[in-house]
């Protein structure tokens, strides 16, 4: 393998690690504080790519996308909290699973009457289209976008949790309600606050990726299949587990697709098997 | 000597929670260890049936190093006890409850070619045991739906269908009336006829009437034991529970 | 769920109940072609098939409160194993199903080495992870067929002579296969070991401070749980001559957790209606509502688990209607079952 090779590969899997990043810190958190094990988390970001689609359908804008999606599944994570999600506060995990679990059936099955079972692909603005030369590597513009836009958006995020009022009671997690109590919180709004937000940020995931892949029906469970990958790998509830299991992840990917094409899954799965013998909990588990 | 602990320390993340401890417990006897929050008490019990390990020491029962088993195989050398909070079957019948217990005695306890609807040996032990503490009226009815006294007879009741040679009891009588404390004492006695036990306990009267020995923890160090009599009128024991009283 | 017997049905009820049911299934295909088409007859033929794995599902879940979020490896393992030596070794149903059986009993034993050190979520999270590995297996693995599964396996026979391609041997092999594991759970249930996996579920740390090793018990009833799902998927391959890989997706194992929670887990008869009502309900709102069904069919698990935790049984069970009945044939023999 050449360096130049090397370096396009390092690229790839980079890219798709901060995507799952963002799918996955989602997943994650609302996991870390609420208790809740959010399986309709891939079908938020099949309707982000979906909605995203839509818009740019009937728009051609693709930054209107790019902000509306977000806002539209930001809602719809709000009424699902509201009504479903926050009657199981408090209950045992398993069971926000098998919630979430026929919720993103009832979500997969919409998006299959809505938009049908084909394949599409969110169209991109002329300038996002074809490669840029970076230092002699020719990669595509959109997914060096997608980097960096992502990077921002996980170091954003970061800065949230490590820095802001809110950060601390939230990375005290779940297990510590009394202290987060004690901050004068509400809890419950930041729950609500937080299951949105995780909505919202998955929806723009889910437009990168439809626009950066594509968008079908079963895209949520290979999505889901992934974020809970990572987190396995990552460790339950921690952010920086979401973020180092998603570059390993990534990372994977574009290395097997690289070196054994068919086998790439492989790869993915002989690491989460590794760490869940070393660690049974995950790499940074917090609980 | 039944039990015997040699030198049993136990530090928590730069905390000693229980100093080089040297106790020894005498067979048939009543030994009950007393000192106040934090003296180590439970933490002892945990450290003898296996629920934590001791950062140095031993724990000899019956010549047999019993540290670094875990707690099942502690019960199986006929070490029983119950827990400071109630530690029952919940949506079982108090009969089953003392049933899961009592099928320990036997070689099928979890034979999966058994049945449970024909042992006698099973349920003959069960009535026993619950005519012993007393709950013969209520075995059908859900563990969850006793009062607090009587899920707390029925936890020692499981403890003793497993039928053991040593019973530790963690504050047998906590949250419990006079009526329903005068009534477990009777108890304790009538088992210490045929049982070792060990008991933590708070209230003073219980302790004094039903103990041969005494214990005294204090910040998990011993402080002093003996009979109660001596117990009672040593001045570093006075000092402990008056000073922070 | 897996609440000991205290204040439920009598004994003899359930077993009046139990034979009624079986008397239904057994007439069932006479009834074929004359009172309703073939077709009810192959919709229940999925649902005794099914049925097995959610005894076994219910042994671990239910009784045991272990969820396994992966529960289609050992029927994707039964099926696979089976439709091979079929193809390859011989034809007799017998021997794929006793090396299906092996090869899962293998994996039961060695993936339960390792997920009894977890619980909860862990336990969720590590079943979902091997029941990957076995995906990614089959859909990359040419040699059984990678993406297209194995096509075209050949019907076996029960004994020489009478195939189980037919219809009518194979759904009374079935039901009998039903039975069976029926019969086998309930005693399993009713043995010593069930009721200390009822502890377990309840109070593990009490189980332990008893004397019983849980985690050996743990990886038993893991074992024999996969069990019976090998001879549920061992039956699926004879059912449809085709074995996807898909018969590993988590989608699949999902729908065995929520066949097991509309019906109601820690009842045995529970994770059966459930299995019942997803199959037909599922067919019935696909004629009637065509593609929408799987939006019906989600929605009401939905409200199943936000309104109703324990499942159809405890509505049922709730009814004032089934009480009158039981009443009705209880009286005489007032026995619990845990006495």
């Amino acid at each position: 393998m050449t360096f130049s090779t090397l370096m396009t590969v390092l690229l790839y899997g980079v890219t798709i690690g901060a995507t799952y990043t963002l799918i996955a810190s989602g997943l994650s958190i609302v996991f870390g504080v609420m208790g809740v094990l959010n399986f309709a988390h891939g079908s938020f970001v099949m309707l982000g790519a979906y909605t995203g689609f839509t818009i740019v359908r009937l728009t051609g804008n693709f930054w209107l996308a790019f902000a509306i999606a977000p806002l539209i599944i930001a809602l719809l994570g709000g009424i699902v909290e509201k009504l479903m999600v926050s009657r199981l506060y408090g209950k045992d995990i398993p069971s926000t699973l098998f919630l979430t679990f026929g919720l993103s059936m009832v979500f997969s099955n919409a998006v299959l009457l809505l938009w049908g079972g084909s394949s599409y692909s969110i169209q991109l603005p002329s300038y996002f289209r074809g490669f840029i030369n970076l230092f002699g590597i020719y990669y595509p513009k959109f997914r060096l976008f997608v980097l960096i836009f992502s990077c921002v958006l996980v170091g954003v995020m970061w800065l949230f949790l490590s820095r802001s009022r809110w950060g601390l009671p939230i990375r005290a997690g779940l297990f510590d309600l009394e202290t987060v109590e004690a901050f004068g919180i509400n809890i419950y709004r930041v729950f609500s606050i937080l299951f949105i937000v995780c909505s919202a940020i998955a929806a723009v995931a889910g437009v990168i990726i439809g626009a950066m892949r594509s968008i079908n029906p079963m895209m949520d469970l290979d999505l889901i299949n992934v974020a809970l990958i990572v987190i396995v790998i990552g460790g339950l509830g921690s952010f920086k587990g979401a973020l180092i299991g998603s570059l390993i992840l990534g990372l994977a990917e574009a290395f097997g697709a690289q070196a054994a094409p068919g086998f790439a899954k492989f790869t993915t799965w002989l690491i989460m098997a590794g760490v869940l013998l070393l660690r049974p909990k995950g790499l940074f588990s917090e609980h | 000597m039944l039990l015997r602990t040699e030198n049993i320390s136990l530090n928590i993340g730069g905390l000693q929670i229980l100093r080089d401890l040297n106790l020894e417990i005498a067979e048939g006897k009543i030994t009950s260890i007393i000192g106040p929050n934090g003296a180590g008490k439970t933490t002892l019990f945990n450290v003898i049936t296996g629920r934590m390990s001791p950062t140095r020491g031993q724990v000899w029962f019956k010549d047999k190093n019993i540290v670094g088993l875990s707690p099942f195989r502690i019960a199986r050398l006929g070490i029983a006890r119950s827990f400071q909070i109630t530690n029952i079957f919940e949506r079982m019948s108090v009969f089953e409850n003392v049933c899961i217990a009592a099928q320990t005695n036997f070689p099928y306890r979890s034979s999966i070619f058994s049945q449970v609807s024909k042992d006698v040996a099973t349920s003959r032990k069960a009535e026993e045991i619950l005519e012993l503490i007393g709950l013969e009226q209520m075995k059908n009815r859900r563990a969850r739906e006793l009062s607090h006294g009587d899920q707390r007879r029925l936890e020692m009741g499981m403890s003793l269908a497993i039928e053991p040679v040593f019973l530790m009891l963690d504050e047998p009588t906590s949250g419990m009336s006079p009526a329903e404390t005068a009534a477990t004492i009777d108890l304790i006695r009538s088992v210490g006829e045929k049982v070792t036990i060990c008991l933590i306990e708070h209230k003073m009267n219980l302790v004094m009437t039903v103990s041969d020995k005494l214990i005294v923890l204090n910040l998990g160090g011993k402080i002093t034991e003996g009979s109660p009599e001596e117990v009672a009128s040593d001045e570093r024991v006075q000092k402990i529970y008056l000073g922070t009283a | 769920m897996a609440d000991s017997d205290v204040g439920g049905r009598t004994v003899s009820n359930r077993r009046l109940i139990e034979a009624a049911i079986l008397l239904v299934l057994v007439l069932l295909p006479l009834g074929s072609g004359r009172l309703f088409s073939d077709f009810y007859i192959a919709l229940t033929l999925r649902i005794l098939i099914f049925g097995i794995l959610m005894l076994g599902f219910d042994l671990l879940a239910g009784y045991c409160g272990l969820v396994s979020f992966g529960h289609a490896m050992f029927f994707g393992t039964g099926a696979y194993v089976a439709a091979l030596s079929w193809r390859y070794l011989s034809d007799s149903v017998w021997v794929g199903m006793l090396l299906g059986l092996g090869l899962n009993a293998v994996i039961g034993y060695v993936l339960g080495l390792l997920v009894v050190r977890t619980r909860t979520v862990y336990f969720i999270f590590l079943t979902f992870a091997f029941s990957q590995f076995f995906f990614v297996t089959a859909n990359s693995w040419r040699l059984i067929g990678g993406t297209d599964g194995l096509t075209g396996i050949p019907a076996p026979t029960l004994v020489p002579g009478i195939s189980l391609g037919d219809r009518i041997p194979f759904y009374y092999f079935s039901l009998g296969m039903l039975t069976i594991a029926y019969w086998v759970a309930r005693r399993i249930v009713n043995s010593h070991f069930g009721r200390v996996l009822r502890g377990i579920h309840q109070n593990e740390e009490r189980v332990k401070f008893l004397g019983y090793n849980s985690p050996l018990l743990i990886r038993r009833v893991f074992l024999i749980s996969g069990l019976f799902g090998s001879v549920s998927g061992t039956l699926m391959a004879c059912f449809q001559p085709f074995v996807p890989p898909s018969y590993y997706h988590l989608s699949l194992s999902g729908e065995f957790v929520m066949m097991g929670l509309l019906g109601g887990m820690g009842t045995l008869v529970g994770p059966l209606m459930g299995t019942a009502i997803v199959i037909f309900l599922g067919d019935f709102l696909s004629t009637w509502l065509k593609e929408a069904w799987m939006l019906c069919l989600g929605g009401l698990y939905v409200v199943c688990v936000l309104f109703s935790p324990e499942g159809l049984t405890e509505i049922i069970s709730k009814l004032s209607a089934t009480r009158l009945l039981s009443k009705l044939f209880g009286r005489g023999d007032r026995h619990t079952s845990g006495n």
